[in-house]
């Protein structure tokens, strides 16, 4: 074991599924690469052998699931959660070098167990699992595993584990005196479902009852690997530099942000001191308790007195309510036990609902156009003519995940699906609205809210980041409900500008109106916000459902805890990690790791031509009218600011090539081909990457 | 007041719209969550505007207006949420009054067509 640096378990656990051994690194070397997305980027350039790998199923694809200093820890919504990164799977042209994140308790269990992460490569010649307890590693036989659905597969693992299997999870610890040596904590099990099995794009890992990584496809790569699930268990304990630190800005941070349960603002603006629960329930219960992640300050999620649901939120909760308030006739009780219901299913099964939820309404559409049904277009004996029902949702959910009528077309993703069907038009004209990689929109409009679009197609996946949509969500909440806002606009783009210095120069950058979207200022506010994420919040791991929180309304003066010098990401960073760097420190950790994965997606065949949105993006304004306004700080041509509506528009092609290479070359990356240049390596630090992309002459300069 | 519809008026304003006449509108929920959906009759779109503490309808209220003129086909009813809702203050308000104008609208149709609610 190397010198246990503070915050880390110290060991990095390689297991080759190949040949069934498992090898322990020590963690130091890989310290400078924070946790999670720069840990993971840097092991998957060191452990994947062929990084031109275009399809995450193929066995020379290494996945790496990492944690960071914080998990483990009380850090405010950021000890649970857990980074997935590795190549993907359902993406359109290229399954791309991407990420995943869960949360939970999983994060926090392996590094009790010893570990900062796992890398998985190779693959099993038969179903396996994966037990490890404090740091001892046993590979099972998963062959009566295969076939069970996800909560099934934990429940028998943690059966199987609880050695005197009398349901009170006494679980041994190996490698101490036998008969002393025992736990009642329960392991951490991260699984997949028929779905993963069938390695279907959609596929979700799922850990406890509703922490899914969904994004990515990472299911379906552990599905190809013949691994079916991971347990981790551990009774070790992780050193912080600075515990007082830690706890007095803890304790500053919920006395300044954090929400009461009991009564919830749901008009509050800002991200930490949001209200929760973000889920919809119907009136399905009366009597609930909030579920959160390890050290969370707010729980997002529910335990619901009726025993179904639990931990489920957001779009899982939301996917099915709409064809079911359709079809029950807006039989409120029902509508809620549905949505809960499918949800739980959902996680059962091991799918994504992000994956698949915008494209029932297209595949709605395609029944009604006739293009899909019986001796169809696309055949299928799934009765659209039910969908809402509770028999066509499970009928529609098994279709997907057992890869059966439907779910054969658009196993390998829903713009695959299509293609193959003969309806490429439709992609192209955004009825069914993938706009980036061939990914389902998340439900910002990228003409509309630009950041997302842009952040999404610049990296490798739906962005998935809500810093500044916390914007669009309290003005158009405001603007719906007819409440005052609570921050200006002029004031909340000075106050979100002032926490992106020094990338920005002034308030400017928040200007979303139709002249300013491809200005140098926004492209600043892209750059912050992917380096923001690429360490802060993917690497670090503060969850993205609190963090950025850049304005919030529960302080005193709207500023959000965001690089606060009390209680910013970088406070609770140093005191468990005792590095002691500044905020903006992080930002270049993150753009490090961003460059390095531009390396990975160069040498996997990425051009910037490739580089643009479906057609849709650029040749149609935006016309649906579910948003009755999209609200964002803008100016008019006198400089005044106001929430305006920034509907009604399309991405100009030429002026984004433009913004691409104004980006490209900011961030130190050819503005030809988008790659890395030999100077920005070695500036970088990232020599090691040259001799490689210089092998497939995919090094630029 | 609105004109009594004929049996057969109200069975067409009431019957389900072909796919591209659909109306796209999404229920609102704080803190955040979207959940879009398609409209396709009038019954949608009494659910869609129900009154709700925890939800409020997402949708361009002058559009659903022309949608219930020119897809639809019911010009009174279009013409009566003009000018009862649009006209007050708030969004809001809106979506309150043209749901309690095309309650009692559903209502006189379903007698009209001979429909009885579930
Ligand atoms: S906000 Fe939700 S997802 Fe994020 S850390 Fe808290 S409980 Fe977990």
């Amino acid at each position: 074991m190397g010198v246990r640096s503070m915050g880390y378990a110290g060991e990095i656990l390689h297991v080759d599924l190949s040949a069934l051994k498992a090898e322990k690194i020590p963690t130091d070397s890989y310290v400078q690469w924070g946790g999670g997305n720069g840990l993971g980027t840097k092991l998957f350039w060191d452990f994947c052998k062929d990084k031109t790998i275009k399809d995450g199923r193929d066995e020379k694809n290494v996945v790496v699931v990492a944690t960071s200093p914080l998990c483990g820890t009380a850090t405010p919504s950021a000890g649970g959660r857990c980074e997935i990164v590795g190549v993907g799977f359902g993406h359109y042209p290229i399954s791309w070098f991407t990420r995943s994140n869960i949360g939970g308790r999983f994060s926090s269990m392996m590094k009790y167990s010893g570990f900062d992460a796992l890398v998985i490569s190779g693959k099993a010649s038969r179903p396996v699992w994966i037990e490890v307890t404090n740091g001892h590693v046993r590979f099972h036989d998963a062959s009566l595993l295969w076939g069970k659905k996800a909560r099934d597969t934990q429940l028998t693992i943690l059966t199987q584990l609880d050695d005197k299997n009398n349901g009170w999870g006494w679980q041994p610890l190996p490698g101490k005196k036998e008969s002393v040596a025992y736990s009642t904590q329960k392991p951490a099990v991260m699984a997949i479902g028929p779905a993963g099995e069938n390695q279907v794009a959609h596929a979700a890992l799922v850990h406890d009852a509703g922490n899914t990584s969904a994004q990515g496809g990472f299911a379906a790569v552990f599905g190809a690997k013949n691994l079916k699930a991971v347990s981790f268990f551990g009774t070790g304990y992780i050193e912080l530099a600075d515990p007082m630190a830690h706890v007095e800005a803890r304790f500053r941070l919920k006395e300044r942000y954090a929400p009461d349960p009991e009564n919830p603002d749901l008009f509050q603006w800002g991200m930490l001191g949001r209200a929760a629960p973000i889920n919809f329930a119907g009136s399905v219960s009366k009597n609930s308790r909030l579920q959160a992640c390890v050290g969370c300050i707010m729980g997002c999620r529910v335990r619901y007195d009726v025993g179904y649901g639990n931990e489920t939120k957001c779009q899982a909760t939301a996917w099915y309510a709409a064809p079911a308030a359709h079809y029950y006739k807006g039989d409120e009780k029902k509508i809620g036990e549905l949505a809960l219901k499918m949800a739980d299913y959902c996680n059962d099964i091991g799918i994504n609902t992000y994956a698949f939820s915008s494209s029932v309404r297209w595949l709605e559409g395609l029944y009604h156009r006739g293009l899909l049904g019986k001796g169809k277009q696309i055949h299928t004996d799934l009765d659209f003519s039910k969908l809402g029902s509770e028999e066509f949702g499970f009928a529609f959910l098994d279709a997907l995940a057992y890869k059966k009528d439907i779910g054969e077309l658009f196993a390998d993703g829903f713009v695959q699906g299509a293609i193959k069907a003969g309806l490429e038009e439709d992609y192209k004209n955004g009825l069914l609205n993938h706009p980036y990689w061939g990914l389902a929109e998340h439900g910002y409009d990228s003409r509309a809210e630009v950041e997302w679009g842009y952040a999404s197609i610049l990296t490798d996946r739906d962005i998935n980041s809500h810093d500044f949509n916390a914007i669009f969500w309290a003005a158009t909440l405001a603007t719906l409900n007819g409440v005052p806002y609570r921050i200006d606009a002029k004031e909340v783009a000075q106050i979100v500008a002032d926490k992106l210095k020094p990338y920005v120069k002034g308030p400017e950058c928040m200007d979303y109106s139709d002249g300013n979207i491809y200005s140098d200022d926004v492209m600043q506010l892209l750059r912050w916000y992917i380096h923001y994420n690429r360490f802060w919040k993917n690497s670090a791991l503060y969850c993205d459902l609190r963090w950025a929180d850049l304005f919030d309304t529960n302080a005193k003066d709207n500023v959000g805890a965001t690089a606060d010098s009390e209680v910013g990401e970088q406070v609770f960073w140093n005191a468990v990690t005792g590095e002691g760097i500044e905020f903006t420190q992080g930002l270049e950790k993150g753009h490090r790791i961003y460059l390095l994965q531009n390396a990975i997606w160069a040498l996997q065949g990425r051009h910037r031509d490739m580089v643009h949105f479906a057609d849709y993006i650029y040749e149609k304004e935006i016309v649906e009218t579910e948003l009755p306004f999209f609200m964002w700080p803008c100016r008019d041509e006198n400089g005044i600011w106001s929430y305006s509506d920034i509907r009604h528009r399309k991405i100009d092609k030429e002026k984004f090539e433009d913004f691409k290479t104004r980006f490209y070359k900011a961030e130190g990356l050819d503005e030809q081909t988008g790659w890395l240049t030999k100077q920005t390596a070695l500036k970088y630090g990232l020599d090691f990457v040259i001799e490689e992309l210089q092998e497939y002459d995919k090094l630029a300069g | 007041m609105m004109q009594q519809p004929t049996r057969q008026q109200a069975r067409e304003f009431l019957r389900m719209l072909p796919y591209d006449a659909w109306l796209y509108a999404a229920l609102m929920m704080p803190p955040k969550l979207i959940q879009k959906r398609s409209v396709k009759t009038l019954d949608d779109l009494e659910l869609l505007l129900r009154p709700a503490s925890n939800a409020i309808a997402s949708v361009d209220l002058p559009l659903m207006c022309d949608w219930i003129e020119e897809k639809v086909g019911d010009v009174a009813l279009a013409a009566q949420i003009r000018q009862e809702a649009l006209t007050i203050n708030g969004y809001k308000q809106q979506c309150q009054k043209a749901h309690e104008v095309l309650l009692l609208r559903i209502g006189a149709l379903k007698k009209a067509a001979g429909v009885l609610d579930a």
